[in-house]
C-alpha cells in the first residue's frame, strides 16, 4: 500500500466530506430528505479512509500520537477533525435512535459539514505547509475543495439520485464550474511552476513529460465526467446510466490527479533548490 | 509503483549526489555468540549489551591506504558497538591528532562483516590434480573441516613436490605461508615495483630516495617555508588517508602558492587552489624536458640566473659536458641531448607539448618559476613513475631539482612526496623493535616479476635476467596474503594461469578475486582477532594495537596455518612460529626506540618494570624509557610532539650541499647522477629492455602516442583514449571494497571527460563499456570537466565480477584492462593503458552498494 | 534559550567523507539512512573545472519546520537548541521529510521511523564533540554557541545549492568557496 495509502485516504476523505456537506445543502432545502444510504456509505468511505491512512505510518500503532501536536502541526489538525468528523456522521447515523429532534439534526449537519470542511482545510494546510514546490501552492487548496465538491456531488448522486428529484441540474451546475475552476487555473500552476525553484521546475516538468499523458487523461476523464452529469439531465431515461459513468470517469479521473499531485512532489533540499 | 513519491522526494539534480536506496539487505549490528558465529542482534541483546561495560580498545587499522591513524574501537563484550579516532591529545596543526578516514571509520564493518568467509572450504568439482579446472571462479564451494584442509593442501604440496619440485610452486604472498614453503624446499617468488613504478630502484642509483623507506624531502614544518610548491602527479586527499593533505594546508596558509600537474583536477588542487596543470599520463618526461630546455636556454647567470649552476658544479654530475663522470662520452650530456645538439631534436616546450599536451607557456611559465623562486618545493608522486618504459623519468625530476637548485636547504626540497611521506619527509622518530623471529631462506631462486609473472605460468618461460630466459612450469599457487590475482595487471592472463595449475589454496577474509579462483580457501583472521602489534606510518608516530575480539566463526591465524601445515607436511612446526605472540609482541615492545630530546640518537621508548614482565608471562628485561607501558597500551600511540624549530627537523641533502666531498651520496661518483652508469646497468640486467646513461624520453608502451594509428598524421587508432586508475576512498588498494557503508560513499563510476562523452554519446550515469586489447569492463560514467579530454579515470582496485557468459568484468576492475608487459626495471605500468569507451547496450548497471554480498555460508 | 550550530569551511572540504562514515557508526544506520551527507558540485569547462563540497547534516533551525508539522511532538527543540526527538513518540509519518530544506529527517525503514541528527546530544552532555567534527581529517567542522561561531570565522547560510536560509532559519555558518555562493 504505502504510498497509494495517501491518494486513497484523501481522496475517500474529501468525497465523504464533500457528499456530507451536499446532503446538507440539499437538506436545508426540503427537510424531508434523510439521505440515509448516503449518511451510511460516507461512514463506511470515512472509516475505510481513517484506517487506510494508517498504512502511510511507519508505526501504525501509534497512530493516536498523531494528536498531540494539534498546537501547531496540520497533520494533527487533519487526524483531529477527520476524526471528528467521523464521529458526527456515526452520530447523524444514529440520528434517529438517539432520537435526536429536527432542529438538533440541522444542527447537527451544519456542524459536521464545518468540522469536515476544517478537516479539507487542514490537509490542504498540510501539504501547503511542505518544503514540496508542487503542493506548497493554494493550488493544492483549491484542487482539495474542487474534489471535495465533484467527488461528494457524484457521491450524493449515486447514493440519493431519486431524493434529489429537481435539484440534479443547479447540483451539476456547481460541480461544472468548480472543475472549470480548476482546470482554468491549472495552466497557470504549471507555470508557476516552471519559473520557480529547481524543485519547482523539475516538478513542471514531470508533469509536461513524464506525467503529460495522465494529466490529458485526468482532464479529459474530470471534464467528461461533470459532461456526463449534465448531459444526464437531457436524457432522463438513462440518467442513472449516465450518473454511474461519471461517477467512474470522475473518480478515476480525480484519482489520476492525486496520483499525479504525489509523484511530482519534488522536495527542494541540497543541490535541488 | 510503489515508492513514487520517495522517487519524486528524492529527485537529484545535482551530480556527484547519491539517490537515497530503500531497503538494504545487510546486517548492522553484529555479535559473537558463544559458537563463535555472528548473528544479528535484537533489541533486547542491544539493550543487554548496552548495560555491559564498554571499553575503548587501540584498534588495528592496517591497510596500504598511504596514511597512517589511531583507529579505537568501543568492545562491549567482544562486539564493536562504535569507533572514534585519536583524541589522545589537544589538536593543533603542529601537533595534530592523527584522525581516520572513511575507511578506518567503517573497519568494524569489515571485522564483523556478515560476508566473512565463516569455515574452510573446497571447490565442489574440486579433485586431487584439480579435477575440472576451467570450474575455477564458478564452482560451487563445499564447507570443510580444517583437518580436511589441512590435509587436502598438504597432500597437494607433497603430490606436486613429488611430480614436479619445489620449482613448481608459487607463492603469490603472504611472510607467514612462505615460511612453511622455505622449510619445505623452497618456492618460486615474485617481484615487481608495485606503488613506486620506476621510482622503486632507480632512484638510489642516481642519489634520491624512493620515498617510503627513505626521503629526499624536506619535514613538513620545513615546508611552511617554500613560497612554491609544485606537485606532479599526485592526489594526496584520494590517496593518502589522514594528515597529509592538512600537512599541504597548513604550508598554504603559510603563503605558498601551489601548481598541480595532473591529467585531472583533483581534491588536492581544489583545496590549495592550486593552478592546474592538466597533462597527458606517462608523458612527464616529455614535459620535464621541455620545461630544462626553457632554463637551458633562457638562463643567464647575471640578467635571468634559472639555473643554480653552482650547486650544478658542486653536487652533480652529467649535466654538460664540462661535468661527466670518468670514462663517460662528454657527448652524452643532458643539456646536449635536450638542445639536440647531436640527435638534431631540440627538446622544446613545443616538441614537448605535442606529446605531453600542456601548453607550451604553461611549460615556459613554469620552468622559469622554478628558476627565480628562492625556496620552491618540487614534489612528485609514484603515479607518474607506474608507466611503462619511465625508467628515466625519476632522473630527469631529479635534474630539474638539480638544475634549479631546489635540494638541501630550508624550503627548497626536490623528491618524492606521496604515500606515509606526503609533505612530510626524513628518518623516523619513533620505532618499534624487532619480534625476534628469525627468518627462513628460501632455497629456490626464481622469481616471477609481476609484469611477467602470469604469461610465465601460461608460456612456462620468464626472463630472468640480460640473456637469460628460463623454463619454469608452476603447477601450484598459494595466496598467503597479497591480492595478486585483483592487483596485478593482466587480470584475464592471471585467471587463465589460474586456470591452468593444478592446485590453488588461498587464505584471507572474504572470497576475494584470489579466493573466488582457488580450489581450498582457509578463513584467516584479521588483525582485530590477533595478540597485537605495531603501526607505523608517518615519521612522527608509533601505533600499538591489541585485540578486539577472539577470532570470528572459524577463521584461524595466518600463522597458525603455516604452522599447522608444517606439521601436516612432517616439517619442524616449532621452526615455523618459535615464539609466542605475546613474546612477539613484548619484543617489539621493549626494542622500540623514541629520538632522544636533542635530535641526536635514539633511545628506548618503553618503560618495563619486572612485574609487567611477570604480568605478560615473557621473557625480558627491565627497562627505562620515555612512556609506561600501561599509558602506552592505553593511549594506543607514541606521537612526537612537534613544533616550528624543535629538533625533530629534517631537510634532505642539507650536509650534501654544504659539503658534498665530506658527505658524499650513496652513488658512484658520490653525487647526484644525471649520467648514471649504476641506472643503466642496472635496467638492462632485468633483461627487459634498456635506457641511456642520461635521461633520455622513451615513449612508453601503451602510452599516448600508442593511442594513435598513425602518430605522424595524427591518426588516432583502435583505442584513442588514455587510461588512469586514481586511488579511490572508497577503498586501500583493493581493501574495503566489499563494505557498504563505503559503496554507498563512494559508488565507483568510470569518469569521463564531457567531451570524450558528448563525443560517443553518453550520459551521465549511463553505463558504458571500457575495452582494452585485454579485456572489457562496465561501469556507470561519470561525466566531469575535471579530466583532461582523451583521459579515462578508471579507479583502483575494484573487486572483479566477470560475467562467465561474456567474459565482461561487471565490477570495474582496472587490471582487466592491463596487459602483461615488462619494460626497465620490471615496471608495472598501470597508469599507461589505453583503452575504448562505448555506450552500454546490455542491462544498465545498478549501485554498487545494491549488490549482493559474497555471503557463502 | 541559546542556540547551537555548526561550522563547515567548505574550503578546505576534500570530500573524503569521514564524517559521513563516523556519523553512521556513531548512530549505527543502515544503508540509505545518512544523518550526514556530503554532497558534491562541480562545474565550469575543461581547463577551467570547479568543485566543492558540502558537508550537511540537520541545521538546528532557529524555526524548525520538521518541529513545527511534527503531529506527535517527538521532534522538539532542546533548551540549547538543538532539534531532538523522542524515537518513542515517532510514528514514522514522514511529515518531517516533507518539511525539511535540507533532508536531515531521514526515514528507517526497518523501524517504521524517522531519524536524524541530534548533535550527538548524548556526547555533548557528557562534555565530548559531535563525532563528524572530532572525526574530520581537515578540521572543516565545528560547533559550538552559533552567536560564538559567528564571531569566530567568516561564512553563510545561502549558498548556491541551498533553499534560501529564512525558510527556518538553520543554524549553521558556512565559509563558502566564491563559486558556492547564491547569485555565483
Amino acid at each position: 500500500m504505502g504510498e497509494w495509502s495517501l491518494v486513497i485516504f484523501t481522496i475517500l476523505m474529501q468525497t465523504a466530506i464533500g457528499a456530507y456537506l451536499w446532503a446538507t445543502l440539499m437538506k436545508s432545502r426540503k427537510q424531508e430528505r434523510d439521505f440515509n444510504k448516503n449518511n451510511i456509505a460516507i461512514l463506511a468511505l470515512t472509516a475505510v479512509a481513517m484506517i487506510v491512512s494508517l498504512m502511510h505510518l511507519g508505526t501504525p500503532s501509534g497512530a493516536l500520537r498523531a494528536l498531540l501536536n494539534v498546537k501547531s502541526s496540520w497533520l494533527s489538525r487533519e487526524i483531529l477533525f477527520s476524526g471528528a468528523f467521523f464521529g458526527l456522521v456515526f452520530i447523524t447515523v444514529l440520528g434517529d435512535k438517539l432520537k435526536l429532534n429536527g432542529s438538533q439534526k440541522v444542527l447537527l449537519g451544519w456542524v459536521t459539514s464545518v468540522v469536515g470542511l476544517l478537516s479539507v482545510f487542514s490537509m490542504s494546510k498540510l501539504y501547503m505547509s511542505s518544503i514540496i514546490p508542487a503542493w506548497n501552492s493554494r493550488t493544492t487548496m483549491l484542487d482539495f475543495f474542487v474534489t471535495t465538491i465533484v467527488l461528494g456531488g457524484i457521491m450524493l448522486l449515486v447514493t440519493s439520485l431519486k431524493e434529489l428529484e429537481g435539484e440534479v441540474a443547479k447540483l451539476s451546475i456547481v460541480m461544472a464550474a468548480a472543475v472549470l475552476i480548476h482546470a482554468a487555473v491549472f495552466p497557470s500552476f504549471v507555470a508557476g511552476l516552471g519559473a520557480g525553484t529547481a524543485a519547482a521546475q523539475t516538478s513542471a516538468m514531470k508533469l509536461a513529460q513524464a506525467y503529460g499523458g495522465m494529466l490529458i487523461l485526468r482532464w479529459v476523464l474530470v471534464l467528461g465526467g461533470v459532461g456526463l452529469v449534465i448531459l444526464s439531465q437531457y436524457k432522463k431515461q438513462q440518467e442513472s446510466t449516465y450518473i454511474y459513468l461519471a461517477l467512474a470517469a470522475l473518480v478515476l479521473g480525480q484519482i489520476a490527479g492525486r496520483y499525479i499531485f504525489f509523484a511530482v512532489g519534488v522536495a527542494r533540499g541540497v543541490g535541488v533548490i | 509503483m510503489k515508492g513514487f513519491i520517495e522517487k519524486a522526494l528524492n529527485y537529484q539534480l545535482e551530480r556527484r549526489t547519491f539517490l537515497k536506496a530503500s531497503a538494504a539487505t545487510v546486517a548492522g549490528l553484529t555479535l559473537t555468540g558463544c559458537s563463535g558465529g555472528l548473528q544479528a542482534v535484537s533489541d533486547a541483546v542491544a539493550k543487554d549489551i548496552a548495560s555491559k561495560e564498554e571499553e575503548w580498545i587501540t584498534a588495528a587499522c592496517w591497510h596500504n591506504c598511504g596514511g597512517r591513524c589511531l583507529n579505537k574501537a568501543l568492545v562491549v563484550d567482544g562486539v564493536v558497538v562504535r569507533q572514534k579516532t585519536d583524541d589522545t591529545h589537544e589538536d593543533s596543526p603542529d601537533y595534530p591528532q592523527q584522525r581516520g578516514c572513511a575507511r578506518g571509520r567503517s573497519q568494524r564493518k569489515q571485522v564483523f562483516g556478515v560476508d566473512r568467509l565463516k569455515y574452510p572450504m573446497k571447490r565442489k568439482n574440486w579433485a586431487p590434480g584439480g579435477g575440472d579446472k576451467e570450474l575455477r571462479g564458478k564452482d560451487q564451494w563445499v564447507r570443510i573441516s580444517w583437518d580436511e584442509a589441512l590435509d587436502i593442501v598438504a597432500k597437494e604440496f607433497i603430490r606436486i613436490k613429488e611430480k614436479y619440485g619445489n620449482r613448481a610452486f608459487f607463492q603469490g604472498g603472504g611472510g607467514e605461508i612462505a615460511r612453511t614453503m622455505g622449510l619445505l624446499g623452497g618456492y618460486v617468488s615474485n617481484w615487481g615495483t608495485t606503488s613506486w613504478g620506476s621510482w622503486r630502484w632507480g632512484p638510489e642509483k642516481f642519489g634520491m630516495a624512493e620515498g617510503f623507506f627513505a626521503h629526499s624531502i624536506n619535514d613538513r614544518i620545513d615546508l611552511r617555508n617554500s613560497e612554491l610548491i609544485v606537485i606532479w602527479g599526485a592526489n594526496p586527499a584520494w590517496s593518502a588517508g589522514g594528515s597529509p593533505t592538512y600537512h599541504y594546508l597548513q604550508a598554504k596558509k603559510a603563503g605558498a602558492r601551489f601548481v598541480v600537474i595532473d591529467p585531472s583536477f583533483t581534491d588536492t588542487s581544489e583545496i590549495l587552489e592550486a593552478e592546474w596543470i592538466p597533462i597527458r599520463p606517462g608523458t612527464d618526461h616529455a614535459m620535464l624536458l621541455g620545461m630544462a630546455y626553457t632554463l637551458i636556454t633562457e638562463d643567464d647567470p647575471v640578467k635571468n640566473p634559472l639555473i643554480d649552476w653552482e650547486f650544478l658544479n658542486k653536487c652533480v654530475v652529467g649535466f654538460d659536458a664540462e661535468h661527466m663522470p670518468e670514462g663517460a662520452n662528454p657527448e652524452d650530456n643532458l643539456k646536449d641531448y635536450i638542445l639536440g645538439t647531436y640527435d638534431g631534436i631540440p627538446k622544446t616546450p613545443e616538441w614537448a607539448s605535442e606529446i605531453c599536451g600542456v601548453e607550451v607557456r604553461a611549460i615556459r611559465k613554469l620552468a622559469r618559476e622554478i628558476g627565480y623562486t628562492k625556496r620552491a618545493a618540487l614534489f612528485t608522486g609514484w603515479a607518474p613513475g607506474r608507466t611503462h618504459s619511465s625508467d628515466s623519468m625519476p632522473q630527469m625530476f631529479m635534474a630539474l631539482g638539480a638544475m634549479t637548485g631546489q635540494m638541501g636547504l630550508s624550503g627548497k626540497m626536490t623528491g618524492v612526496s606521496c604515500h606515509f611521506g606526503t609533505a612530510n619527509g626524513g628518518p623516523r622518530l619513533v620505532t618499534n623493535g624487532g619480534n625476534g623471529v628469525p627468518g627462513i631462506k628460501n632455497p629456490v631462486s626464481d622469481t616471477l616479476n609481476h609484469a611477467q609473472m602470469w604469461d610465465a605460468i601460461l608460456t612456462g618461460k620468464y626472463t630472468a635476467g640480460y640473456n637469460d630466459v628460463r623454463d619454469i612450469n608452476i603447477q601450484l599457487i598459494y595466496h598467503g596474503g597479497n591480492a595478486v590475482l585483483q592487483t596485478r595487471e593482466g587480470m584475464t592472463k592471471g585467471i587463465e594461469a589460474h586456470r591452468k595449475v593444478e592446485f590453488v589454496v588461498s587464505n584471507s577474509h572474504f572470497l576475494t578475486t584470489n579466493s573466488k579462483y582457488a580450489d581450498v580457501v582457509l578463513p584467516a583472521t584479521t588483525e582485530w582477532e590477533r595478540e597485537g602489534g605495531f603501526l607505523t606510518g608517518n615519521r612522527e608516530i608509533l601505533i600499538f594495537y591489541t585485540k578486539i575480539t577472539e577470532p570470528l566463526y572459524e577463521a584461524k591465524d595466518d600463522i597458525w596455518i603455516a604452522k599447522e601445515l608444517a606439521a601436516k607436511l612432517g616439517l619442524d612446526a616449532d621452526a615455523v612460529d618459535p615464539i609466542s605472540a605475546k613474546q612477539k609482541l613484548f619484543n617489539q615492545l621493549a626494542g622500540a626506540t623514541i629520538i632522544k630530546e636533542n635530535g641526536n640518537g635514539m633511545e628506548k621508548l618503553v618503560t618495563i618494570t619486572s612485574s609487567d614482565i611477570a604480568q605478560w608471562g615473557v621473557k625480558g628485561e627491565p627497562q627505562h624509557g620515555r612512556i609506561t607501558l600501561k599509558e602506552f597500551k592505553e593511549k594506543g600511540m607514541y606521537q612526537v610532539p612537534r613544533k616550528p624549530k624543535d629538533n625533530y627537523g629534517f631537510i634532505a641533502y642539507e650536509q650534501f650541499r654544504k659539503d658534498p666531498a665530506a658527505n658524499p651520496l650513496n652513488t658512484e661518483t658520490g653525487k647526484l647522477e644525471i649520467y648514471c652508469k649504476g641506472l643503466m646497468e642496472l635496467i638492462k640486467s632485468k633483461g627487459f629492455t634498456e635506457i641511456k646513461p642520461i635521461p633520455t624520453y622513451n615513449p612508453p608502451v601503451k602510452g599516448y602516442e600508442a593511442t594513435f594509428s598513425d602518430w605522424e598524421k595524427k591518426v588516432k587508432g583502435e583505442y584513442p583514449l588514455q587510461v588512469i586508475n586514481p586511488h579511490y576512498m572508497r577503498r586501500s588498494h583493493s581493501i574495503f571494497d566489499n563494505i557498504s557503508w563505503l559503496r554507498e560513499a563512494f559508488p565507483n563510476p568510470v569518469f569521463v571527460s564531457v567531451k570524450d562523452a558528448k563525443e560517443r554519446g553518453i550520459k551521465h550515469g549511463e553505463t558504458v563499456l571500457i575495452t582494452s586489447e585485454y579485456g572489457k569492463t562496465l561501469r556507470m560514467a561519470y561525466l566531469t570537466e575535471t579530466l583532461m579530454p582523451g583521459i579515462v579515470g578508471l579507479p583502483h582496485g575494484a573487486w572483479a565480477e566477470i560475467d562467465e557468459k561474456t567474459g565482461i568484468d561487471k565490477a570495474g576492475a582496472d587490471n582487466v584492462l592491463t596487459g602483461q608487459i615488462p619494460t626497465g626495471q620490471g615496471i608495472s605500468g598501470w597508469n599507461t593503458c589505453i583503452c575504448q569507451v562505448e555506450k552500454w547496450t546490455g542491462e544498465s548497471l545498478t549501485p554498487d552498494h545494491k549488490w549482493p554480498q559474497r555471503i557463502i555460508f | 534559550m541559546t542556540q547551537k550550530g555548526f561550522y563547515f569551511d567548505m574550503t578546505a572540504c576534500i570530500g573524503c567523507k569521514t564524517c559521513q562514515i563516523a556519523c553512521k557508526d556513531k548512530n549505527d544506520l543502515k544503508v540509505g539512512v545518512l544523518y550526514r551527507k556530503v554532497s558534491s558540485f562541480e562545474g565550469g569547462k575543461f581547463p577551467k573545472p570547479w568543485m566543492y563540497h558540502l558537508s550537511m547534516s540537520c541545521n538546528h533551525c532557529a524555526k524548525p519546520k520538521c518541529v513545527e508539522n511534527c503531529p506527535t511532538g517527538a521532534l522538539y527543540k532542546r533548551a540549547d537548541g538543538i532539534v531532538a526527538q523522542d524515537i518513542e513518540k515517532c510514528i514514522g509519518c514522514k511529515y518531517c521529510i516533507w518539511s525539511c530544506p535540507y533532508g536531515a529527517p531521514q526515514y528507517k525503514e526497518d523501524q517504521g521511523k524517522v531519524g536524524k541528527c541530534d548533535m550527538c546530544a548524548d556526547l555533548l552532555d557528557k562534555g565530548e564533540n559531535p563525532a563528524c567534527v572530532d572525526a574530520c581529517v581537515m578540521r572543516v567542522i565545528q560547533y559550538g554557541e552559533l552567536d560564538e561561531l559567528k564571531q569566530k570565522y567568516q561564512g553563510t547560510q545561502d549558498l548556491a545549492v541551498l533553499p534560501e536560509s529564512n525558510i527556518t532559519k538553520p543554524s549553521v555558518l558556512i565559509n563558502a568557496k566564491p563559486v558556492a555562493e547564491k547569485g555565483a
